[in-house]
């Protein structure tokens, strides 16, 4: 059975209120162990509202889902197994940093599920290594001393210590110089490949979207309207800008070249690939 | 986990309503003698006359009756002592024994006073429930800004009041919002903020006060930059997009109001007397 699995989902606000307002319709999805799933949609498009439901942050109010196995409409599911399980990071998650140094701030989570203190810091050194914190110097500072790419990734630390199985992150990049960026995506295509974690990124970007992931999924007012390989999605160049959504700037790129007459591969995502594909449509090999 | 689910006092539901159309000074000011009135009544008659003038004006303002009554929550346990407390302790001597229990006495009195203080509580909900729910948090403050006006002079600072009210009034949704973003972040890392005793409970919510301590000053910040930005200098010159203006219904809306809280007050022995 696949490792999250959504049927017909749907989640109201407010329901019952004047201020209802319908974020999710019909959501039907699921998700293999072991994947690499990027969401994407206009804002308002019910992304962070899916992926709250994940961790059980937020309940179906109509349709079915299952996450790893627990059963999320039935109001007394395990819930606390369930998050320790599926990791969440929301955007800019340094906004959640409390404690007094890095170290504790990452500790909180394993300690909130009563680890003993070895444990706690075998986690807390895991974690900061595994995002590229050295624990040694950074660990007794204070997280509000460090820059904003460092509080991410600490922030994003203290979701790993939790040691979940399913990493969902909600623009991990955003806000970041060019620099932060590539390396918080680097680790987090590293936590892929070398862990194994099943890993969700929402995104904005259309590139990262590209570099990262293998399957895209497309939200658009709170249902899913594409769902595929990433290059069979970014083929729908005018699909997508229907939505109000791009394609990423190499794919853009492809696509002129062919319009003015280059018959380069359609199916280019990357500088590399952009680079054999008009190698091979100039014949330079 | 929707806080915003719970907290109705003082969210504006936005109708094209009479009421809605209203200036806030009238608002305010028939607000200001319905709760007078409230206080005055005395009888079931007067009650009676009141309920149905406050359905009325709720029929009026478009606002399902429902919604109104669920702002009741937070004052529940409130209306629940008061009752409570004003039947078995009201320290009237003699009257009508209706019920006892060893020391603790009911009497027809009491209960009756309880009935009326109780009810006397949820009428001033829904009261200024329905000005907040029929005017905007601008519109509010915009009004309490001008009949604050005439005592400048006498040193009250007027624009300023409002302007700290507008202000705070603006950031109650997005504190709100941003607490339950923070109680979900820690969540998702194993906190629980609905098990335990009182201390332990106090005790997690640190992790939720510091981050919301640490973005409100950095937003506060961020507000007062961006109002200097716009060369914001208190209230001395301003003019303002929408003046406020006193049109012919809000002359009626007062008339009614004060003639119908006028009704309620007299008691029923008069009402024997003037219709015999």
């Amino acid at each position: 059975m696949a490792l999250i699995e959504c049927r017909n989902l749907t989640h109201v606000y407010l329901k019952g209120t004047p201020l209802e307002a319908v974020a999710l319709q019909d959501v039907t999805l699921s998700v293999e162990a072991g994947e690499f799933v990027g969401i994407i949609g206009p804002t308002g498009s019910g992304k962070s509202t899916l992926i709250q439901h994940f961790n059980a942050l937020l309940r179906p109010t109509g349709g079915a889902l299952r996450v790893s196995g627990i059963d999320l409409a039935n109001p007394r599911a395990d819930v606390k197994t369930l998050r320790q399980q599926v990791g969440l990071v929301f955007q800019y998650p340094e906004h959640q940093l409390f404690e007094e140094t890095v170290y504790d701030d990452v500790a909180y989570g394993p300690r909130n599920l009563r680890l003993n203190e070895d444990e706690v810091g075998e986690r807390v050194v895991e974690s900061l290594a595994l995002v590229g914190v050295d624990p040694n110097r950074f660990g007794r500072r204070s997280p509000f001393s460090l820059s904003g790419g460092e509080m991410r990734r600490v922030a994003i630390a203290g979701v790993l210590a939790m040691r979940p199985r399913v990493l969902v992150l909600d623009e991990p990049a955003a806000g970041l110089d060019p620099k932060g960026k590539e390396e918080i995506l680097g680790q987090i295509r590293a936590l892929h490949q070398a862990q194994g974690l099943t890993v969700l990124l929402v995104t904005h970007s259309m590139d990262e979207a590209a570099q990262l992931v293998r399957r895209l999924v497309v939200l658009a007012r709170g249902r899913v309207v594409m769902d595929g390989p990433v290059r069979e999605i970014f083929r729908r160049a005018q699909d997508l800008a229907a939505l109000g959504l791009g394609i990423p700037a190499i794919a853009e790129l492809m696509l002129r070249l062919r319009g003015s007459g280059l018959q380069v591969s359609p199916d280019t995502l990357t500088v590399d690939e952009a680079r054999a594909a008009i190698r091979e449509a100039l014949r330079w090999n | 986990m929707e806080l915003t689910r719970y907290v109705t006092i003082g969210q504006y539901i936005p109708r094209e309503s009479p009421v809605h159309r209203l200036d806030p000074r009238s608002k305010i000011a028939a607000v200001t003698v319905l709760t007078v009135a409230v206080f005055v009544v005395r009888d079931f008659s007067g009650y009676g006359l009141l309920t149905l003038f406050l359905l009325g004006v709720v029929l009026a303002s478009q606002i399902p009756l429902g919604y109104l009554l669920r702002g009741l929550r937070p004052v529940l346990f409130l209306l629940l002592m008061t009752l409570v407390l004003n039947v078995f302790f009201s320290g009237i001597q003699g009257g009508t024994v209706l019920f006892q229990l060893g020391p603790v006495v009911a009497t027809r009195e009491a209960v009756l006073r309880a009935v009326f203080i109780g009810y006397r509580l949820v009428a001033l909900v829904l009261v200024t429930s329905l000005l907040t729910f029929t005017t905007s948090p601008v519109q509010l403050t915009d009004g309490i800004e001008r009949i604050l006006r005439p005592f400048r002079r006498l040193g009250v600072p007027a624009h300023e009041l409002a302007m700290m009210m507008t202000i705070a009034l603006r950031f109650i949704p997005t504190l709100l919002e941003e607490t339950e973003k923070i109680m979900k972040a820690q969540m998702a890392r194993g906190a629980e903020f609905e098990h335990g005793n009182i201390l332990r409970r106090a005790r997690a919510l640190v992790p939720v006060l510091v981050p919301l301590f640490v973005s409100a000053f950095r937003r506060a910040d961020e507000l007062a930059l961006a109002m200097e930005a716009r060369c914001y200098r208190g209230g001395e010159h301003r003019t303002r997009m929408k003046e406020l203006r006193l049109a012919p219904r809000d002359a009626v809306a007062l008339v009614l109001t004060l003639a119908a809280s006028f009704v309620f007050t007299i008691p029923y022995t008069t009402w024997q007397a003037l219709l015999r």
